[in-house]
């Protein structure tokens, strides 16, 4: 029972005592809280972010990412298989009968949920752009014609890629400050060499 | 107490009509402890609302 249906059967029976002469408090007061916008959109969101759902989604998210790309979608696939099927063994006529799994799905139920969804999204999303994805291959296509290579490890890869560029970038400017800093010797530019190729400086002998 | 409505019918309908209303007000004030409780911390004006109902069944239960 959420405290919007608390609130609710509260207000009916307050509706009773302003029947029975006792107008303390009155409806509208209370209905003003419940027909109120904002409660029914951030009720929604807050019980949305409930800790301990939004912890399970986060740990399963790093589990997930920190597996093998060939283990990670068999683990995602398995996973919401087996999130699902606990969530709903109270009602699955075959594990109804044994009281314990009964039991864990009643009271984990929710939690259950998240994990399957948060499984059911990962795997979705490596499904389109996972390695050798049709998602993925359309986006490599895509970076071919316009010019921009895509990593060979799916939307991982493309921020792998990214840190990667990142750092050579910077290391690539400490080398530029560091070469800044060396004595460097003037060698003979293009100009000059081909200035040399095209018209080649005779020396004559001193005994002419 | 109506003493002459008592004795003719044998039954106090304004007391019975007075716990009627004592029962009804304390489940009352039992689903508002419960909304109370469940609100999240951060829809403060709502909790004082049902704080300040809560307060005015207590002053009508207790005197």
């Amino acid at each position: 029972m959420s405290y919007l249906a608390d609130l609710r059967e509260a207000r009916n029976l307050i509706a009773l005592a302003n029947r029975m002469g006792w107008t303390d408090i009155s409806v509208k007061e209370i209905d003003k809280i419940l027909n109120d916008r904002r409660h029914k959109v951030f009720g929604e969101v807050g019980s949305m972010f409930r800790k301990d759902l939004l912890a399970t989604a986060i740990t399963l998210g790093i589990v997930d990412r920190a597996l093998h790309p060939k283990t990670r979608a068999t683990f995602e696939f398995y996973g919401m298989l087996v999130s699902l099927i606990l969530a709903y063994a109270d009602k699955i006529p075959l594990l109804k009968s044994i009281s314990s799994l009964a039991g864990f799905a009643a009271t984990h139920r929710l939690t259950l949920q998240t994990a399957a969804l948060t499984l059911f999204i990962l795997w979705f999303l490596d499904l389109l752009f996972g390695e050798g994805s049709y998602g993925f291959d359309l986006l490599s296509a895509i970076g071919q014609k316009y010019g921009f290579a895509l990593s060979s490890e799916g939307i991982v890869g493309v921020f792998k890629q990214l840190a990667s560029d990142i750092k050579s970038a910077v290391k690539g400017k400490e080398k530029k400050e560091e070469s800044y800093a060396t004595v460097s010797v003037p060698t003979p530019t293009e100009e000059e060499k081909v200035k040399e190729e095209e018209y080649p400086i005779i020396k004559v002998p001193e005994s002419l | 107490m109506d003493l002459s409505e008592f004795e003719k019918t044998g039954k106090d309908s304004s007391s019975s009509k007075r716990i009627n209303k004592t029962l009804i007000l304390l489940r009352a004030y039992y689903h508002f402890n419960e909304a109370y409780r469940k609100v999240p911390a951060w829809m403060f004006w709502v909790r004082a609302k049902i704080k300040k109902w809560m307060k005015r069944i207590e002053d009508e239960l207790l005197g």
